[in-house]
């Protein structure tokens, strides 16, 4: 987009959009140029989120940078981590384990969905269709729930770890999952039926916010805003990576490329991951239990005192710990399932770290500054489909523990590089439905 | 001359070579608990296990001369396994220590596991307990539980500082590291033990629980405690203050150089760094109040800028100046200084009446750069003898320029009659008209001269405490303020210049000595 | 699963290439190109127009600073293509001296090479030759320096910035306009 320096007409009127705009998701600020009402010339600034995210990431180690990761698109976190991760996994050549990469995609389904949940719901609420926001929004809590349960967090889960995830699913996932994918299947029904044959609904999104294909590809778009306009990429197809190969889902594609196909590929992708976390619920490999002998828990302390007992205080290897609640879930019956088997990569469950010196130094090793996590020298590119489109991780290792250099590609750097050509020739009204179907996220564009 | 491969790749050596030390020299590392290139060779660790072909069973390492026609495996499916079996057996008793043991980090358990090991323990039972915190010495502690039997610090006390204070005592699994009776580890190398113990088994008192090793930087030094001028590393930090309540050198450590000091260094250069962060470090320049004091009472010094205090003590050494230098002048500090107060002048170089030299490192002299004042043409004083020296040059000069912390009262007495400078890094009190705080050894570049004449090269690892400087930038600033011939302040240069008029140094230069050390040309 | 173009489609663009062509590499199934800076947009242009190799899409665009591994040259550009047709990707890199960072753009080529760009030059300081406004993006115009450097400091501090005077917003129409035809509007006669 290039500015004509030149003195504007003087019926011109100069109009800035945000930053701080009640329907500006996250924080951008878009200069627009008006005729009237007609948008006449615009031009995007973003940048009011820059934190430093690549460069903050030079200095940590792999595992400490994935809380970060978690704060690129924070409304489909788990998607971000398992793009790092992969990444990482990649550099190192290691292959996790069957149940943990369906656990993966299960979690970067739940994530998918809450990203789309939040678009349609800010979107809808912006044209005023408050109900439907809150509809969204409450079905999004019962996934917001689970996640909790699995990592602890609701919003910031910092749950896949390099090499698998930082613990096994809890007891009775599977049917609190299937309890909450009804209740989504409902409440999107519920959705279709205020909104996709609304009147007003159809009117303020058809037709406007247009891209043409070759436009919306020489512009790098990716995801549900390069399906809109009939070109059917998504990186789970075309790279299938973790068990998407296994697994049987469609690919919703639009044509025209308007506000309108986006919501609508946006509502079908959720069916779609409904489904998929079906599948993955149906197939994933149930690993056996532990089986304990006796009953009684020990804490670390007794564990160790008691490897200097004489006679031993009870069969150490079989022993249960009882661990401080902020460690639960690294026990071995919580990690033995879906870590990797490199004992460099993986931190030890903590019956080794507690019960023998080869689990503590294990796990001494991998947290000490300038130790841990050590892949080779290389680079490596990954991709994943984000909710947004292809998320990609850049990583340039140098044999270090601390990333050379990290690069994320933000889905939404791109496609708002394309918002200008969307906007234009519009009027002021219609850019808060064309910027809310863009789905943009503060975190990923400006890192 | 043997040649044989490793590997797969070939070298040729020198006969009486074994096959560990080959592979050294290949820079194939093969991993080591008991062989130390120091010490004699013993063989009972057994993970320096590496399968050599047409021979029936895996061979140690380092108890097998290289033979010419060798094809010898490191990292083959046997050796692997070996190496985990070996791994196993001396980690069954080993205790979990690793939170609270100061070799984490150093420690070659914990690097040979992840590098070599990696395997699933399958140890069920109760471990050996045996007694930890043994007090042996006065710097060093010794944990029975930890240690792995390797036996290099009863070979060290035998072989290298030939006092014998450790042994084997009691036999199977209750075998442990003990005292002979009526000993303590009290010799002059007990440092170096801790040094070579490849676990926590024996600790420093001295660095026991004051920071983790991964959070020091480490920089090549040389001990500037005797006219040996052992290799050191000053092991560093200032980003976690609150790590040994703030001090910024945590501890010393020996560097390998074949020539001087070997893998060794004596106590006196190990434990000699508090002074660095003592609390009487001066910070910033100090002048004699012009007031008259009460009567009885001692001229009270006043802290001031640099600035001032220069010109001030450019002023003073107008008049034609002496000079009385000890302490770590460095080669460069040594030459600027001599040129800042004139050929002609006296130039006096102060140190503590000597002590006998022991068989090994120390020399006796506790001075570092000798001989290299001796070279610049310093004249030496020692002991008593300085007091009648330097209040014969006081006689002749019209104001004293005194560099270095040895300036004891009894000196300070000898000079008084004429205006005094002091140029020191620590400071209590005494008659001086200015005081100007320069850096020590480890806050500044330079070189120093063994008794050998070998001059070898330190490096700055901190930044000055406070406003101090290098004595070098000290220099440099008085001669331009003076006027004499200008002195450079950097090391580099300085040492050019140093080369090119003092024969004894020609050709050197800083680049070239490295970190190596250039040989004596005498 | 390996996502880089075969082997006889990478000889044909090494064919091509010939001399400018620095280097090959293949890493976990990832094909690398590194290219002389001369023919950078030569190559992207072929990439990209060659019907076998359709290398539609410029995923990423960005800057590797080897200072801190003692490379040199300083920089290294690095894009990502990718093929939605094809579905294979490559990586071509080439080798930007400090001295003289300059590259020729990609904005002929691909539309999102303008912001990538300008990211690149925000971040590291290097210029495309061509680009139609080369300005900060992410960061604020009066920042001073080019922080993903390796030798600008993690922590350090900027100056505070005046207060802006406001300036007469410049025009910002970049072609012919085109008003909204939608029929609904012909209601609101002016």
């Amino acid at each position: 987009m290039k500015p004509i320096p030149q003195e504007p007409p003087r019926d011109h009127m100069f109009l800035n959009m945000g930053p701080s705009h009640p329907a500006m998701h996250g924080i951008i600020k878009i200069q627009l140029e008006l005729d009237g009402e007609t948008i006449v010339g615009s031009q995007v600034e973003i940048g009011y989120l820059h934190r430093g995210f690549e460069k903050t990431c030079e200095n940590r180690t792999y595992t400490q940078v994935i809380p970060y990761t978690d704060r690129l698109n924070y409304v489909s976190p788990l998607i971000n981590e398992v793009g790092f991760c992969l990444a990482v996994e990649k550099l190192f050549g290691l292959n996790v384990t069957r149940r943990c990469q369906y656990i993966r995609v299960l979690m970067s389904e739940i994530s998918r969905i809450t990203d789309h949940l939040t678009c349609i719901g800010a979107s809808a609420m912006e044209l005023g269709a408050v109900s439907a926001f809150l509809y969204l929004i409450k079905a999004r809590e019962t996934l917001y729930d689970l996640i909790e349960e699995v990592s602890g967090a609701r919003v910031m889960p910092n749950y896949i770890r390099v090499g698998g995830l930082k613990s096994d699913l809890p007891e009775g996932f599977e049917e609190r999952t299937r309890l909450a994918m009804g209740e989504v299947r409902s409440v999107l029904d519920e959705t279709h039926r205020l909104l996709t044959r609304n009147r007003i609904f159809v009117d303020r999104l058809s037709g406007l916010g247009v891209i043409s294909a070759e436009d919306a590809v020489s512009h790098g778009f990716t995801g549900p805003c390069l399906r809109s306009t009939g070109i059917g990429y998504d990186v789970r197809q075309a790279e299938p990576y973790l068990v998407y190969d296994r697994l049987d889902f469609d690919v919703p594609v639009g044509e025209t490329g308007d506000n309108y196909d986006r919501y609508l590929v946006r509502m079908e992708e959720m069916k779609q991951s409904l489904r998929i976390i079906e599948q993955c619920l149906a197939q994933m490999p149930q690993g056996p239990y532990q089986v304990d002998l006796d009953g009684r828990e020990m804490t670390p302390s007794e564990v160790i005192e008691g490897m200097k007992a004489k006679p031993p205080l009870q069969p150490i290897r079989q022993a249960r710990i009882r661990l401080s609640p902020d460690l639960e879930g690294t026990e071995k019956r919580s990690v033995q399932d879906v870590v990797a088997d490199d004992k460099t990569v993986v931190f030890p469950p903590k019956e080794d770290t507690y019960g023998n010196i080869e689990g503590l130094m294990q796990h001494f090793k991998l947290v000490m500054y300038g130790h841990g996590i050590r892949p080779p020298r290389g680079e490596v590119y990954q991709a994943v489909e984000g909710g947004n489109g292809e998320l990609g991780f850049y990583l340039v290792s140098d044999g270090t523990d601390l990333p050379y250099r990290l690069r994320c590609r933000g889905p939404c750097f791109h496609l708002m590089s394309g918002l200008s050509t969307m906007i234009e020739g519009e009027t002021v009204a219609d850019v808060v439905p064309t910027f809310g179907s863009i789905n943009m996220i503060g975190g990923e564009l400006d890192r | 001359m043997p040649t044989l491969k490793i590997n797969g790749q070939e070298i040729t050596v020198e006969s009486g070579l074994t096959v560990i030390q080959a592979a050294d020299r290949l820079g194939v590392r093969i991993p080591r608990y008991c062989y130390h290139p120091g010490l004699s060779i013993e063989g009972n660790c057994r993970i320096c296990t590496v399968e050599i072909e047409k021979m029936p069973k895996l061979t140690t390492a380092c108890t097998t001369p290289a033979a010419d026609g060798m094809v010898v495996w490191t990292d083959s499916p046997p050796v692997d396994k070996a190496r985990k079996g070996v791994l196993e057996f001396l980690l069954l008793s080993h205790p979990l220590d690793c939170p609270v043991c100061d070799a984490a980090g150093e420690c070659d358990l914990q690097n040979y596991y992840m590098a070599y090991g990696a395997y699933q323990s399958r140890f069920a039972e109760s471990k050996l307990k045996k007694r930890k915190v043994v007090d042996i010495g006065p710097t060093v502690l010794l944990d029975n539980e930890r240690c792995i039997l390797c036996t290099r610090c009863v070979r060290f006390t035998n072989e290298v500082s030939r006092s014998g204070e450790l042994g084997l005592l009691n036999r199977g699994v209750e075998t442990e590291i003990g005292l002979f009776p009526g000993k303590k580890l009290d010799n002059l190398y007990s440092g170096c033990v801790v040094d070579i113990c490849p676990v926590g088994a024996l600790t420093d008192k001295d660095f026991r629980f004051q920071v983790r090793p991964w959070y020091l930087k480490s920089t090549p030094s040389i001990c500037p405690h005797c006219s040996r001028g052992c290799n050191i590393v000053v092991d560093w930090q200032t980003e976690r203050p609150h790590h040994g309540g703030g001090k910024r050198v945590f501890r010393l450590r020996p560097r390998h150089n074949q020539d001087v000091n070997r893998w060794w260094m004596c106590d006196i250069g190990r434990y000699g760094y508090h002074f660095v962060d003592s609390a009487h470090r001066l910070r910033e320049p100090l002048m004699a109040s012009e007031e008259e004091p009460e009567e009885g009472e001692e001229v009270p010094m006043i802290p001031t800028d640099w600035e001032r205090a220069l010109a001030k003590a450019a002023d003073l050494l107008a008049a034609k100046p002496a000079l009385v230098v000890s302490g770590d002048a460095s080669n460069e500090e040594l030459w600027a200084f001599r040129k800042l107060v004139g050929e002609e002048a006296h130039a006096l170089y102060y140190l503590p009446p000597p002590e006998p030299p022991d068989h090994l490192l120390f020399t006796g002299e506790r001075s570092p750069n000798r001989k290299g004042a001796e070279l610049m043409g310093y004249q030496i004083v020692l002991g008593k003898g300085a007091e009648t020296a330097i209040r014969e040059a006081a006689g002749e000069a019209g104001a004293l320029l005194v560099v270095g912390s040895a300036f004891s009262d009894s000196l300070q007495r000898a000079g008084s009659s004429i205006p005094i400078v002091v140029i020191t890094p620590l400071w209590k009190a005494g008659r001086a008209r200015v005081v100007l705080p320069s850096a020590v050894w480890v806050e500044k570049d330079g070189t120093f001269t063994n008794l050998d004449g070998r001059v070898q090269r330190f490096r700055k690892a901190l930044q000055p405490l406070g406003t101090a400087r290098p004595g070098l930038a000290i220099a440099s600033s008085l001669a331009e303020k003076m006027g004499r011939s200008p002195i450079s302040a950097e090391a580099g240069h300085a040492f050019a210049s140093l080369a090119a008029e003092v024969p004894a140094f020609s050709g050197m230069t800083l680049e070239a000595i490295g970190d190596g050390g250039w040989p004596a040309k005498l | 699963m390996s996502s880089s173009p075969t082997p006889e489609l990478l000889d044909k663009l090494a064919e091509r290439l010939g001399s400018h062509l620095l280097r090959r590499d293949a890493f976990r199934g990832e094909a690398t190109v590194v290219v002389a800076p001369q023919a950078w947009l030569e190559t992207c242009r072929f990439l990209k127009e060659d019907p076998e190799l359709a290398f539609g899409l410029l995923v990423d665009l960005t800057v590797v600073d080897l200072q801190a591994l003692g490379g040199s040259p300083r920089f290294e550009l690095v894009a990502h293509l990718y093929s939605i047709r094809k579905r294979h990707r490559i990586r071509l890199k080439t080798p930007v001296p400090e001295d003289q960072a300059q590259v020729p753009s990609l904005t002929p080529l691909w539309k999102n090479a303008n912001w990538l760009e300008r990211e690149a030059w925000d971040m590291f300081g290097v210029r495309f030759l061509g680009h139609p406004e080369l300005r900060r993006i992410l960061l604020y115009p009066e920042f001073e320096g080019h922080p993903l450097r390796r030798d600008y400091p993690l922590r350090k501090r900027q100056p505070l910035v005046a207060e802006r005077d406001v300036e007469e917003p410049r025009s910002m129409v970049s072609e012919p306009v085109r008003y909204p035809v939608d029929p609904r509007f012909k209601t609101f006669g002016v």
